[in-house]
């Protein structure tokens, strides 16, 4: 059981890191090659304005700033996907009490989510 | 170039709040949000965005070794995960009921008292004498942790009602503050369960994760993490969890035990500010 949980956390922290930073070195790439000099966009000053601020003027379906948020989507994931996989092993390992505590708290994570974006 | 200085910047401070993080089983969200506002001139929401994804990259990046390692009480985690998962629940549901102040100052008091007990109990570690609990033997919870010597030391668990209870002010406190609530949930497991110094924080660092996990969707669902800021800071914090879980191992407990007491001081001083304000 332990080593199935590591395993799940390690690849979704490996997987999740090769995607960010494969979206910020392609910010990186684009933003020096595209501004060879003084008025780049700083981070800081994109910071205030979010949505899309790492795209620029490009509405592609693919930029880095997405890429990123990808990235970041899938490290929110892992832990989301602990859970899930230890209910599923305590089940078969026929240990009742700790199979409904873990659905327990899966559900509450969701009613959670529900209740603040409702 | 300022953008450059900007990114290490971000990734300097992340891989430090990623090593303390995971060293101490708190989120390093400490760190992190002031560093981005103070440091950064970053908005505060944003700052609190960032934090969140620090929590989970230090909760999973550390447990992954953790975990491994055997250091994580898993059985005890769950099992607390409940109280905090409700109390996160409960928390959300009744914010804008509740004086955020009337929290801090309990909380920041709890804290005051709890580090300057987690300083002082120190002998009575592993005491053959105190009765065993029900609720933590039926539960299965003794666990056992890995020494340096490569041997390994059994431990039984205490107070399996009253540190649940205290799980679940840890978890209002998340769902109510956006704390990552870990400065709570180690002295609980320290002086009610008894848990070794280690396992205290291998295992509060595995549960912030999933307490964090639905604050993190809900940031991310108002845009409040911004993929500039939250990208570096996230590959810094693995970078730092993953350095931090191979120090874990190998410092000795009692030196961890007193980095804590300074930490959890600030942190209380820090609540206590925020209630009197």
């Amino acid at each position: 059981m332990e080593l199935i949980i590591s395993r799940i956390l390690r690849s979704g922290v490996v997987a999740s890191a090769i995607i960010i930073s494969s979206g910020l070195i392609w910010f990186l790439v684009r933003h020096l090659s595209a501004s060879s000099g003084d008025d780049g966009p700083d981070l800081v000053a994109l910071a205030g304005a979010h949505d899309g601020a790492m795209d620029g003027a490009s509405q592609s379906l693919i930029c880095p700033g997405k890429l990123i948020t990808l990235g970041i989507i899938v490290l929110l994931c892992t832990p989301a996907i602990r859970v899930f996989a230890s209910a599923y092993m305590f089940m078969k390992q026929k240990d009742w009490a700790f199979a409904v505590m873990t659905i327990w708290v899966i559900l509450s994570m969701i009613a959670g989510l529900v209740a603040s974006l409702l | 170039m300022e953008l450059l200085l900007t990114l290490v910047g971000y990734l300097f401070v992340s891989f430090a709040a990623g090593l303390f993080g995971s060293l101490l089983g708190l989120g390093g969200g400490l760190i992190v949000v002031p560093a981005l506002t103070l440091g950064f001139g970053l908005e505060i929401r944003y700052a609190i965005g960032a934090s969140m994804v620090c929590l989970i990259a230090t909760s999973s990046g550390a447990a992954a070794a953790y975990v491994r390692d055997r250091l994580t009480n898993i059985r005890v985690a769950m099992f607390l995960e409940t109280g905090t998962a409700t109390g996160a629940l409960v928390g959300a549901l009744a914010a804008g009921f509740v004086e955020a102040r009337w929290l801090y100052l309990l909380f920041g008091s709890f804290l005051a008292v709890s580090s300057v007990m987690m300083l002082k109990k120190r002998s009575d570690r592993s005491n053959p004498d105190l009765p065993d609990d029900p609720l933590a033997v039926r539960l299965d919870l003794a666990g056992s942790l890995p020494m340096p010597d490569g041997k390994t030391r059994p431990y039984k668990v205490y107070g399996a009602k009253p540190a649940w209870l205290i799980m679940v002010a840890a978890g209002v406190a998340s769902g109510l503050l956006g704390i990552g609530s870990g400065a709570l949930k180690v002295p609980a497991m320290d002086l009610l369960m008894k848990l070794p110094i280690k396992a205290s924080s291998a295992t509060s660092n595995f549960m912030i994760g999933v307490t964090a996990t639905t604050g993190a969707a809900i940031y991310l669902a108002r845009g409040d993490i911004l993929p500039q800021v939250a990208g570096p800071v996230a590959l810094g914090v693995l970078a730092g969890s993953f350095a931090g879980a191979r120090l874990l191992t190998h410092i000795k407990g009692s030196w961890l035990r007193v980095v804590f007491f300074v930490v959890i001081c600030l942190v209380a001083a820090q609540m206590l500010m925020k209630g009197i304000q």
